[in-house]
């Protein structure tokens, strides 16, 4: 008896004594939860409204003025439908970004969204959308879209049934004609004027036609110069001055109009005017942009959509046709400097709907021109949630180049979006609950940066889509296969080495070279990766590549003298925790023995003794991080965008450090060297 | 609640590192800093087996072996040759970290496409309750595999507890605890106080690999780092174990070590869902220790000042 009182008691001292840990663990428990009170109630009152909701997609070929602004005109132009965003529609932006695989992998996605018309703004979205719904099995509206009856997509006239049945939309031609008649007014001597074009646009072809027979009625010549990416437009530009035009004629050609910047720069070297079929280049220094109201033309596109939605508009009585609002602006500042007397006649001046003055002030005039937003669906604001495993310098300038981008795009803090950030200071543990604990905040969506946060995040397979960025090899990392065939909901950016961009300074350097060296370290993925590719990038043009193994600092010395004793030309160190920690020991040794030395780290040149660095810009990596997030915002599906690289290297020059390792420099890399510093910054 | 799932998932990972840690440190009052690399050891073999195709419970035992055996080598360098005990630990920990990169063939192993304990729970989960989506607990919804892993490393957690008390109620436990209160005493009792260290520190650093295999598993990879600063984590979840139960029997500072451990990712949970500024989080996890650790003893005087006055 008396033992089992003894066992009693004891029992009861146990309870006691467990007492304290099992109430704090379950008040932990219970303040944890507590936290999440509001994700439970919003899972309980998702419900329905009763109202038709109609879903519509607006596809985008690219980021440009005119597309923005007739976006945003589509829009307004389904409200005045009645079809309002919030209430009775949603609506869903892509946009390619230029890209036309994406814009492939966009169509597709459309396709399979559930939606019930897709609006497609510029010829090339036009285009890809209408060749993937071939069958018809989406309605789909267009507008921005030069000539439609040459873009090969069905349309054969402008009467009532010469389109396919679920296809509609409007043309609006650039006023080619009234360009050249106004250079001609501006400058009645005008004899010679040049023009760039991308051949492979059907858009180009149309306007340089049209160009081409209003020169010959004016009798003024026009010499043409082809370009077939944006990289050859100044040399383009160049030539055509050479030749002694003496105005340009831009339009029509998005990849001449996405880098008007280029022509400029010729055209005020020559000190002739730019004269564009758009209005929005007077900004970029063109003298006349004449183009259609963009914003007019988008809002004429969402009236068609929300017809074609309500029911108002039969198909079958449609006609497609031209549709052109002009806008006018003139840039008073583009006269300056001019070889030949252009003169703006003040008529002109007053049916101005932009106008910049001699001081460079703008003035929109008449019209609503529309601000450009991001155009997210209004009223919410999306929860980011940043995780990063440590704190770190390259993870600050990536974080200083999100927030920088962020407003650049318009993204208000706040309003728009709301960033939530989470450091898991070097501890494993951590770095997993952060994933835990942004699904519990519902963010909706999850930037990782940095290795381990994106791989705890791949394990978890969190419900929002997972953006990753400096990451350097998302691969390895578990996200995926390659870059486009990846994990369902996530894309990023990485921060893997400009292989071919080293190649390139390399050879610019040391033409002769036919060996080069470098050391990795066998036991970090990373480093092996990186050796690997730069091996393979040397293949190509013909190099080389010497390697030395170690496995830690204290071995470096020895392997950097044993590889700098073979025949190389030169050490070109990859990336790898090891040997950018141990660069120093590396960096004596060629030195020492007069080796250049190259490295993709941006601080190996500037104090780590690196001739060269082929570095990838982390700030821009959180500008394009920040982009991507912006994509993801407007609607589009991560899992259909491909990882991709940080889209800017900076080629960083040490002069001291050249010349320390007998490296001569050539004037070429100089000039277009990012960063040229000498020893003692 | 996917944090609180979560994070009482890994507390309890983590408890078996508590557990290890007790036993050298609180048993033998032997600082053994193996524990940094014998964790990720345990990692690294159970992620190169898994990915080997080895079965994950087996996988999972070979690293707790390994585990054993840099237990066993602190100890016999220790113990036979006669090397300070704290450099004996750092020796082992330091050749470890070049094993573990052997062993892995590089820094970092994901697991994400082969089949992990967790997961296998997950489907144990389905065949006992049926297959199906996310469950509503309570009004929110949860991943089935979460709470299949939470169960599993309940269980994990619980069945070793047990293993261990029973372990150390065993001639051969007692000896061993004995060893450690007063090891002249034992020897005079003609007890290999040496073998029971290594024996010790093979169990303690056998248990912290599991820790290390297991939590792999749950967070998809293993990497060569995921040991650095483990020892200070398991150091608190006992301390803060203590000071929960209070100086007591073995059977309830074993307990106290597994709640130590959970409470202490628990209040790790809280700090970063409150949202802390990140930079704080150290100093924040630093201070709930301090507060686990101070307020007990504090209600503890109290209750005794009341019932002094009471009496």
């Amino acid at each position: 008896m008396a033992a089992h009182q003894d066992r009693m008691a004891g029992s009861v001292e146990v309870c006691k004594r467990l007492f304290l840990g099992v109430a704090l663990i379950v008040g932990a428990a219970a303040v944890l939860l507590l936290s999440d009170l509001r994700q439970r109630q919003a899972t309980k009152d998702a419900g329905g409204g009763a109202e038709k909701q109609y879903r519509v997609a607006i596809f985008q070929i690219a980021s440009r003025q005119i597309l923005d602004d007739s976006v945003q005109g589509t829009i307004d132009g389904l409200a005045e439908e009645g079809l309002v965003q919030g209430r009775n529609l949603s609506v869903t932006r892509f946009n390619a970004e230029g890209d036309m695989v994406t814009a492939n992998a966009i169509v597709q996605n459309i396709l399979q969204g559930n939606f019930d018309l897709v609006a497609t703004v510029s010829t090339p979205s036009l285009q890809t959308m209408a060749n993937a719904n071939r069958a018809g099995k989406l309605r789909h509206v267009f507008s921005v879209v030069t000539a439609p009856y040459g873009s090969g997509v069905g349309i054969t006239g402008d009467k009532p049934g010469e389109h396919p049945e679920h296809l509609l939309g409007m043309g609006t031609f650039q006023p080619v004609r009234q360009v050249v008649q106004l250079a001609r007014e501006l400058y009645p001597d005008l004899k010679v004027a040049g023009t760039i074009i991308n051949p492979g646009e059907a858009c180009s072809q149309a306007c340089l036609a049209m160009a081409q027979d209003e020169c010959g009625k004016l009798g003024i010549d026009l010499l043409v110069a082809q370009v077939e990416n944006s990289s050859g437009i100044y040399e383009a530009a160049s030539s055509l001055a050479a030749r002694g035009i003496e105005a340009f004629f831009i339009g029509g050609d998005n990849t001449v109009e996405t880098s008007v910047e280029s022509v400029f720069k010729a055209a005020v070297a020559a000190r002739i005017p730019i004269l564009a079929y758009a209005p929005d280049h007077v900004d970029a220094g063109a003298l006349v942009g004449m183009g259609a109201n963009y914003y007019e033309v988008g809002k004429a596109g969402g009236k068609l959509a929300g017809g074609v939605l309500t029911g108002r508009v039969k198909s079958s009585e449609y006609a497609i046709r031209d549709l052109m609002p002009r806008k006018l602006a003139l840039n008073q500042q583009a006269l300056a400097g001019l070889k030949a007397p252009w003169r703006i006649a003040p008529e002109l001046l007053a049916q101005a709907d932009i106008l910049i003055d001699e001081q460079g002030h703008k003035t929109v005039r008449g019209g609503a021109a529309p601000v450009s937003t991001p155009a997210l669906p209004a009223g919410k604001t999306w929860q980011l949630h940043m995780v990063s495993y440590s704190q770190s310098m390259m993870v600050e300038q990536w974080m200083r180049g999100f927030a920088d981008a962020c407003e650049k795009l318009g993204l208000r803090a706040g309003e728009d979006y709301q960033l939530t950030y989470r450091n898991a200071q070097g501890d494993m543990a951590t770095a997993n609950m952060m994933i835990d604990a942004a699904i519990d905040s519902q963010a909706d969506i999850l930037m990782t940066l940095t290795t381990p946060t994106l791989q705890a995040a791949v394990r978890k397979k969190p419900p929002m889509p997972v953006l990753f960025g400096l990451t350097a090899n998302p691969l390895l990392a578990g996200a995926g296969k390659s870059d486009s065939e990846h994990l369902p909901g996530f894309t990023g950016i990485s921060t893997m080495s400009d292989y071919e961009g080293m190649v390139v300074v390399i050879r610019e350097c040391l033409p002769n070279a036919r060996k080069i060296g470098t050391l990795y370290n066998p036991s970090e993925d990373n480093s092996v990766f990186n050796m690997e590719q730069m091996k393979e990038a040397l293949a190509k043009a013909g190099l080389s590549m010497v390697t030395r193994a170690t496995n830690e600092a204290t071995e470096v010395p020895a392997a950097a003298l044993a590889l700098a004793g073979e025949d190389i030309d030169a050490i070109c160190q990859v990336a790898g925790n090891l040997h950018d920690s141990s660069f120093p020991a590396i960096a004596q040794v060629a030195r020492q023995l007069r080796k250049p030395l190259f490295a993709f780290v941006s601080g190996q040149a500037l104090t780590g003794g690196a001739a060269i660095a082929v570095a990838r810009d982390y700030e821009q990596g959180g500008r394009d991080h920040a982009a991507l997030a912006l994509r993801v915002m407007r609607g589009e599906n991560p899992t259909a965008i491909p990882f991709a690289a940080i889209s800017r290297t900076l080629i960083i020059v040490n002069t001291t450090h050249a010349a320390e390792l007998g490296l001569a420099l050539p004037p070429s890399l100089l000039q277009r060297a990012d960063q040229v510093v000498d020893g003692k910054n | 609640m996917m944090l609180l799932i979560g994070s009482l998932t890994i507390g309890l990972i983590l408890s078996l590192l508590a557990l290890g840690v007790y036993i050298s440190f609180k048993v033998f009052s032997f600082a053994d800093i193996t524990t940094e690399g014998s964790l990720t050891l345990g990692a690294a073999v159970a992620a190169v087996l898994i990915v080997r195709g080895v079965n994950p419970l087996a996988a999972t035992m070979a690293g707790g072996l390994a585990g054993m055996a840099a237990g066993c080598i602190t100890g016999l360098l220790h113990t036979r040759c006669g090397v300070h005990a704290l450099l004996s630990g750092i020796l082992v920990m330091t050749a470890l970290y070049s094993v573990n990169l052997r062993v892995m063939g590089r820094s970092n192993i994901p697991l994400m496409s082969v089949k992990t304990l967790p997961q296998q729970a997950g489907e144990l989960g389905d065949a006992l309750f049926g297959a199906g989506g996310p469950v509503p607990l309570w009004g929110w919804t949860v991943e089935r595999e979460a709470l299949a892993g939470l169960a599993g490393a309940l269980l994990v957690a619980v069945l070793v507890a047990l293993l261990l008390y029973l372990f150390f109620k065993t001639n051969l436990g007692s000896a061993m605890r004995a060893t450690g209160d007063n090891a002249q005493m034992m020897r005079a009792q003609g007890i290999h106080t040496g073998n029971m260290l290594v024996l010790g520190l093979a169990i303690s650093n056998g248990l912290v690999a599991l820790a290390g295999a297991l939590l792999a598993q749950f967070q998809g990879f293993a990497d060569v780092q995921m040991g650095i600063g483990m020892l200070v984590w398991g150091l608190a979840s006992v301390i803060i174990g203590q000071a929960l139960v209070g100086p007591s029997r073995f059977g309830l500072a074993i307990v106290g070590a597994v709640m130590g451990a959970v409470l202490f990712r628990l209040l790790v949970a809280i700090a970063l869902r409150w949202g802390l500024n990140p930079n704080d989080l150290k100093l924040m996890t630093a201070l709930f220790v301090l507060a686990a650790l101070v307020l007990p003893t504090m209600l503890r005087s109290l209750r005794q000042r009341k019932a002094v006055r009471h009496a």
